[in-house]
């Protein structure tokens, strides 16, 4: 019996070892720079970003140990400098691409984020970590995710409206990857 | 061994010595601090929690529990801005052995599962997971009253990956009081 109470316990832990060595992980938090400011302009409604997270220390330390992606978020000061009310979305595709116009992003990228909403000109809104995080579109995460786990390379289209002139300030991308042994 | 395996490997090893000899129910409540291990996005926090203690072998028992976890804010800065991401909050119910050691002042190694679901902003996902541990367990001055304090971990499958866990260490104080005493054959 007293050996039991330690054979036990043993088992236990060899059964949380054996599965996927899941005790040897963790939430690693990383974060890449957007261009500062950066205009979604009125000319073509969208501003194009490539994202490369190899540049980004956290990412490439890690690399070779990604398991996932737990959370993410693009963060920022979005302002309506001039025009209506504007809801923002962010598409994004694999890798380094350059579409063309906002018909060729909605047929060729995945919606990945939004609508954010902005008022009419000149309001701002601070779009921070938590209100970012709930903003996320199933299929265009799935993505990212793929991205984040294969290369992390890819490129972000933030799509405003034609009759508007958004600056964004301090942009960023958050993100908290799963990393293990 | 996968998590059925583990949970009937623990019912067994419970329920079998059971058969020999029969022991009491207690009712416990406790609580403590919730501490996220290598949780970047995640701060410390709160935890408690009502257990259901059944002894039904003299050297283990077996403990139904529900817990919940308040995960606290945690802030990073980006770029010379900071950002704060509400914490997890973790509703779990699951189960645990406890191998107890000694008499009068106890001390019990214990294991567990059990069904977490964790919520925050744009999270919202159930998961398996695991706890272990080490408890002392003590008499208290009152009839069918007792106390312990246990230092822990629970490690629960990361909603990201099958692969990676989210890990809390946990000190938590409890109380629990004798209310049955099953019948010795």
């Amino acid at each position: 019996m007293k050996s039991m109470r330690w054979i036990l316990p043993g088992l236990a832990l060899a059964a949380l070892l054996g599965n996927g060595c899941i005790l040897v992980s963790g939430q690693i938090f990383a974060k890449f720079q957007l261009p500062n400011p950066f205009l979604i302009s009125s000319a073509n409604a969208f501003q194009r970003e490539f994202v490369d997270l190899t540049t980004v220390k956290e990412y490439s330390d890690n690399a070779d140990k990604l398991k996932g992606l737990s959370d993410i978020a693009v963060v920022g000061k979005f302002k309506n400098l001039s025009g209506p009310a504007v809801s923002v979305q962010i598409w994004i595709t694999p890798g380094n691409t350059n579409l063309a116009d906002v018909n060729a992003i909605k047929a060729g990228a995945s919606l990945l984020w939004g609508p954010g909403s902005i008022g009419a000109a000149t309001a701002e809104h601070d779009i921070g970590w938590n209100e970012s995080a709930k903003l996320f579109n199933a299929v265009g995460k799935n993505v990212l995710i793929d991205q984040v786990l294969h290369g992390g390379k890819f490129t972000l289209y933030f799509l405003g409206n034609a009759s508007n002139e958004l600056e964004v300030d301090d942009g960023a991308v958050l993100l908290t990857i799963d990393a293990g042994k | 061994m996968n998590t059925k395996t583990l949970l009937g490997a623990l019912l067994l090893a419970a329920l079998v010595p059971g058969a020999a000899r029969a022991g009491n129910v207690g009712l416990g409540v406790y609580g403590g601090g919730s501490f996220p291990i290598v949780q970047e996005d995640n701060g410390n926090g709160s935890v408690f929690g009502v257990r259901v203690p059944v002894n039904l072998a003299p050297l283990i028992t077996l403990e139904p529990y529900w817990a919940k976890t308040n995960g606290g804010d945690k802030t990073q800065d980006a770029f010379g801005v900071s950002y704060t991401r509400s914490g997890i909050d973790n509703d779990n119910f699951g189960a645990n052995v406890l191998f107890t050691f000694g008499t009068g002042l106890r001390y019990f190694p214990y294991a567990g599962i059990g069904s977490n679901h964790m919520t925050r902003d744009g999270m919202d996902e159930r998961k398996t997971g695991y706890d272990f541990g080490m408890g002392l367990g003590f008499k208290l001055p009152l009839a069918n009253l007792s106390g312990d304090v246990r230092a822990g971990v629970n490690m629960v499958v990361s909603p990201a990956s099958t692969e990676s866990s989210r890990k809390w260490g946990e000190i938590t104080v409890g109380v629990a009081y004798g209310i049955y005493k099953l019948p010795v054959p």
